[in-house]
């Protein structure tokens, strides 16, 4: 699997969107690729320069990509912060407020798989929440854990002052230490980064199972 | 509006367009490098007429697509030779400009003759004022440079209106320096207030940006055209200046259509939402047919939202 921006000869592909802000999903999304090794499964991202943080409104544009790009099969990232209590019944709720028939829903441990129709066009919709609870920097932090050996203090992550501490004292530590997210993904195992970054992992499994 | 849809044959690198395009009030072209923007908008530039003289450059609108590109009306045809054919669609009757390299020629719904005539009957303009009708500003700093001698020649307009206060102010709201007025001196410059002396800066040593805006907002206020197509809109300006300026020209009553390869103008546009907005991108095959995709401001607020870059989707699908 790899994680591509352009789609010079390649026919089947899986769009990323997100609903995040600043973050560094695409640089570990395409290092987690590189651990699912099936070279012909494509990740299409194509993020905004700059992003915004836009939660679940940023499944409005679900509709356009089928009837416009001819895209069917979408993933959709946003972290746990965008969720209030359940992923599944607001990620449903968004979904049909912009006249989206859902047909089925596969709940794969954290991980949604919708599928749904928008007008004559069928969508199949992967929904990672991002974070044990809040975002995808408690996965971080436990990489950072698992190869630094460095706790990074969580307590605040609910607070979106503190959340701005965790990202910064991330970078810190990784800058302190020399190390990229780069690298660590790299020289981690896959059963341990399936266990760390287990929401994302499960849907590229799963990708990787699908023919 | 001015002109609703355009059919290109065999002009500049533009072979055919696979569909006509279709034009809002507020047009913004978008696509790669080569995809036919600034093909489509030096078509556009041809009206009302290929014989009219272009207001900023003092030259018929033939000859200074011919002097943009520095060579004879051969460049302006598809692989230098053959013919050009260009169909506008204006209210509701076909405008035709045919080229060939011994020259153009013009036909209404039809009938062999002068478009800008029907032009000037159907939107009760007097001929002589059709020079200021579609203002085209390609990417080009001369051409930047000679408005100085077309404003010079609204001088009156301008002060009457007093456009020389309200453009300096404008600026203002763009950069870190006070202004205070447009001043007509020979070269016009502006009058820069420090908090104990006052100076008069040249235009053109603005820098390229700010000398562009202040240009061609002192043209268009004036001369009220009913079209202004601008060519990479955003060249030299800072955001700031390319969301005032948008927030400006959303205000106006003419037909808009630029082309830009900003993410920023994109952005601005979203929150500005003019009325009656379509964004065209432009694909250019290998064998230089033109397609295009529209997308509505509403369609590209959504792919805003989920952080899909519009530019970058619709190239790498090729759409």
């Amino acid at each position: 699997m790899r994680l591509v921006d352009t789609l010079r000869g390649i026919e089947s592909y899986y769009l990323v969107i997100s609903g995040n802000g600043t973050f560094p999903e695409k640089l570990i999304l395409k290092n987690l690729c590189k651990k699912f090794n099936g070279h012909e499964k494509a990740l299409f991202y194509i993020s905004t320069p700059i992003k915004k943080q836009t939660g679940l409104n940023a499944l409005n544009a679900i509709p356009l990509y089928p009837k416009k790009f001819q895209i069917n099969s979408i993933i959709f990232i946003v972290d746990g912060e965008h969720i209030d209590e359940n992923a599944r019944i607001e990620i449903i709720e968004h979904l049909e407020s912009k006249g989206i028939e859902i047909k089925e829903i596969i709940t794969l441990q954290g991980a949604l798989i919708i599928k749904c129709k928008s007008g004559p066009y069928d969508i199949i919709l992967y929904c990672i929440i991002l974070g044990p609870e809040v975002f995808i920097e408690e996965e971080l932090a436990e990489l950072i854990d698992h190869h630094l050996n460095i706790k990074i203090d969580l307590s605040q992550k609910t607070e979106s002052v503190g959340r701005k501490f965790i990202k910064n004292r991330i970078k810190q530590v990784l800058k302190e230490r020399g190390k990229t997210i780069e690298e660590l993904i790299i020289n981690t195992g896959k059963i341990k980064l399936e266990q760390i970054f287990h929401n994302i992992c499960t849907v590229l499994k799963k990708i990787e199972e699908e023919q | 509006m001015f002109v609703r849809n355009l059919n290109i044959t065999e002009f500049r690198g533009i072979k055919a367009c696979n569909k006509p395009l279709k034009f809002s009030n507020f047009t913004i072209l978008i696509g790669k490098n080569n995809a036919g923007k600034s093909s489509v908008l030096e078509a556009l530039s041809l009206l009302p007429d290929t014989e009219i003289i272009d207001y900023i450059t003092n030259r018929s609108k033939i000859e200074n697509l011919r002097s943009l590109h520095q060579g004879s009306l051969k460049d302006l045809l598809y692989l230098y030779a053959g013919s050009s054919n260009l169909q506008f669609g204006i209210e509701s009757s076909t405008a035709i400009i045919k080229i060939t390299e011994n020259g153009p020629a013009t036909s209404w719904d039809k009938k062999h003759g002068s478009i800008g005539t029907e032009i000037s009957r159907i939107f009760s303009i007097p001929y002589n004022k059709l020079s200021e009708m579609v203002l085209y500003v390609p990417f080009n700093t001369t051409i930047i440079r000679e408005i100085e001698y077309r404003m010079r020649s609204l001088k009156e307009l301008l002060m009457k209106k007093g456009y020389h206060i309200k453009l300096a102010n404008f600026l203002n709201e763009c950069v870190n320096d006070v202004y205070s007025e447009l001043v007509f001196l020979e070269p016009i410059s502006l009058r820069k207030i420090y908090p104990d002396n006052k100076v008069y800066l040249q235009l053109k040593d603005l820098g390229t940006g700010a000398e562009k805006l202040i240009k061609i907002m002192a043209l268009f206020e004036v001369l009220n055209p009913k079209l202004i197509i601008i060519d990479d809109f955003e060249a030299g300006f800072h955001p700031t200046m390319i969301k005032l300026f948008l927030r400006w020209l959303k205000e106006k009553k003419w037909q808009t259509i630029i082309s830009t390869h900003s993410i920023d103008v994109l952005y601005y546009l979203v929150d500005i939402k003019p009325a009656d907005t379509s964004i065209l991108q432009l694909n250019k095959s290998n064998e230089d047919i033109l397609s295009h995709e529209v997308l509505t401001l509403d369609e590209l607020e959504d792919l805003l939202e989920a952080n899909t870059d519009p530019r970058l989707l619709l190239d790498a699908l090729r759409l």
